[in-house]
């Protein structure tokens, strides 16, 4: 894992020349020029990001600034409608193939974990493997317990997920993706539905994650992981981005106005 | 001593029950002496007799000499029968339905909704007599009798459609083991959820064994017109079709819109976690939506099912003997009128209780397991 190219440069347009798909696998994610409309709603304005095999970004900034939206078109859970997005060396078209290929290798965990409630743990972690990488039912069982051990609750695995706090729920939800063996993990906000003193169990499993080189793009307000484990913090303001800058930098010396607004609002 | 709530409520209840009790005795005894005297017999002793009414078409065979009771029986036969189909082909139907109404398809979603607009805003029996009258006004007479699939005739006299003759012993086999897989596989293999295609396949095999076992003879019969008449083949009448497809048309209707509500209760984070693991559509629909649904879906279903039941009345419109019709019939032939409308209450009532029941029993089987 290199350290990522600071890229200061927040919302500049590409030369045209530029805009060609990369043939380089060393990155894992390029959005050239994106941007994304919710009816007359601009929600993504010009977005270009390149992220490297292995890297880890946080990206943070209020709410409504696209954070969410950003990340949901990595996987096309949203549509982008202008601009290109490139995911692994495949662009992201209305081709549903490739969609699908995209899916089984991009994991994501939501802010309100979405477990399949009428299944218990260990089928929650089947699922996938079964049905879409047509495991058998034991294989899938071992990879689901394996990962089950990796987030610390193997002995829930019979249980549903109704009778699981929400900190075991959304580390099931880190294991039901990780099953899937993703190239790259998506996090949006993961952390922002849990009672306090359950932030830190998920957080130290996603910090596991990370030592291990594990792509990672997490829109998240925990400031101490950013500093942790980010190589590069985006913020967001208005659908652009806004600042993009490794923690250190972005923290002591962050260079715009909405940038130190935001910091002095969340950071006391 | 009346202020006290409790001996309150005591008086206030022993009151109620008399006046109901008081009521309720006044009636009978007024009745019973009211028929006393002009002479009408009361009692149930006139089931064994003959009862020399005419059935027009039953599943269950029937003799005009046969006696009340079974003539009762084979009403209650029709009944069940008709209300078993409409309920099975709305179920299905209702399905695909609810679930095309919500496809981005313009053209698929917007015949959904044409079929449930007219479906819920006809009253059931405009629909059945309207659909009655088009076996005369429409279809050709027998000899040139449309045929819209292979197998399959259609005119004046009604439907033709291919039968599956399956011998008595072949179907007790399938029965036993279609029972025995759905009772015991699910305990063999943890639970009814786990089902997986490898275990449906087993079932097939098994199923399969087991009829060469039994020496099973299924053979199909295709309808053939010969001379004046079609020969082989099931006959449905224009009345049986009418009420089969009528209620069928109708119920639907209502449980597309049953399944519609049920496919949108389950959350927009449901779909987009099963995107996110790659699984497409249908089977975010078959593994993870469909299985939520069923438990919102259950009790309003149930009605449905009802519904049904006591819409199958409505074959006296088109002459069709189903339960209700025969009961007419028998009560004016037998002016056991009184006798005839308990039987007719008590039956729709246990039709119908154990329907809800066997839906209470399912919905609590997939209730979700909450803390």
């Amino acid at each position: 894992m290199t350290m990522a190219t600071v890229e200061t440069k927040p919302t500049g347009t590409r030369p045209a020349a530029l805009k060609q798909t990369s043939l380089n696998t060393a990155t894992a994610i390029e959005m050239i020029g994106v941007n994304k409309w919710y009816g007359d709603f601009h929600v993504l304005r010009d977005i270009n990001l390149k992220v490297e095999r292995g890297e880890k970004l946080v990206i943070c900034g209020p709410s409504g600034s696209g954070k969410s939206t950003m990340i949901r078109c990595i996987n096309r859970l949203e549509e982008h409608q202008k601009g290109q997005i490139i995911v692994d060396g495949t662009e992201l078209t209305s081709d549903l193939k490739k969609i699908d290929e995209i899916r089984r290798d991009v994991g994501m965990v939501f802010q309100h974990f979405y477990l399949f409630p009428h299944l218990t743990i260990l089928e929650n972690l089947t699922l996938a493997p079964i049905w879409v990488r047509n495991m058998t039912k034991k294989d899938a069982e071992e990879i689901a317990m394996h990962y089950l051990k990796r987030v610390k609750i193997p002995e829930q695995a019979l249980k549903y997920p109704g009778q699981l706090s929400g900190g075991q729920q959304q580390r099931v939800a880190i294991a039901r993706s990780l099953c899937m063996s993703p190239k790259i993990m998506l996090f949006d906000e993961p952390t922002s539905a849990l009672d306090p003193e359950m932030v830190k169990e998920v957080l130290d499993t996603m910090v596991s994650l990370a030592v291990e080189g594990m792509t990672m793009l997490c829109v998240t307000h925990e400031m101490g992981f950013a500093r942790e484990v980010a190589d590069r913090v985006i913020f967001m303001d208005a659908g652009q981005i806004v600042e993009m800058n490794t923690p250190n930098e972005f923290f002591k010396n962050p260079q715009h106005e909405r940038t130190k607004l935001f910091l002095s609002q969340i950071l006391h | 001593m009346f202020n006290d709530a409790r001996t309150r409520s005591i008086v206030i209840q022993c009151v109620l029950v008399a006046a109901v009790v008081g009521a309720a005795a006044l009636l009978v005894t007024t009745t019973f002496t009211n028929l006393q005297t002009r002479g009408i017999p009361i009692g149930f002793d006139f089931l064994s007799m003959p009862s020399r009414i005419v059935i027009s078409e039953a599943i269950l065979s029937y003799k005009s000499r046969d006696p009340y009771y079974w003539a009762i029986v084979v009403g209650l036969a029709n009944t069940v029968f008709v209300s078993a189909l409409v309920i099975v082909f709305s179920s299905v139907l209702g399905l695909v339905v609810g679930v095309t109404r919500l496809s981005s398809n313009p053209l698929a979603a917007g015949t959904c909704r044409v079929w449930v607009e007219i479906a819920r805003n006809s009253p059931p029996i405009v629909l059945l007599i309207f659909l009655y009258s088009l076996w005369w006004k429409v279809l050709p007479p027998v000899a040139d009798a449309l045929r819209p699939l292979p197998g399959v005739f259609a005119s004046m006299r009604g439907l033709m459609v291919p039968s599956v003759h399956i011998s008595l012993a072949t179907a007790g086999v399938v029965l036993i083991i279609v029972a025995g897989m759905l009772f015991l596989a699910p305990r063999l293999a943890g639970s009814l959820r786990n089902f997986r295609p490898a275990l449906n396949w087993a079932t097939v095999a098994v199923l399969l064994l087991g009829l060469w076992f039994a020496d099973a003879t299924v053979s199909m019969d295709w309808p053939v017109f010969a001379g004046s008449n079609f020969q082989g083949g099931l006959e449905l009448t224009p009345e049986l079709s009418t009420i089969l497809i009528g209620l069928t048309i109708y119920t639907t209707g209502f449980i597309a819109e049953i399944v519609r509500g049920g496919v949108l209760s389950v959350g927009s984070g449901q779909w987009d976690a099963g995107r996110s693991v790659g699984l497409s559509r249908s089977k975010i629909l078959r593994l993870i939506v469909i299985p939520q649904m069923l438990r919102v879906i259950v009790p309003p279903l149930n009605s449905q099912y009802i519904n049904v039941v006591k819409n199958s009345t409505l074959a006296i419109a088109v002459g069709y003997p189903d339960f209700f019709a025969v009961m007419n019939t028998i009560i004016s032939k037998s002016s056991h009128s009184i006798e005839g409308v308990f039987i007719i209450l008590g039956v729709y009532l246990a039709l119908n209780l154990t329907l809800s029941s066997a839906a209470n029993w399912y919905n609590r089987r997939i209730a979700i397991v909450e803390r």
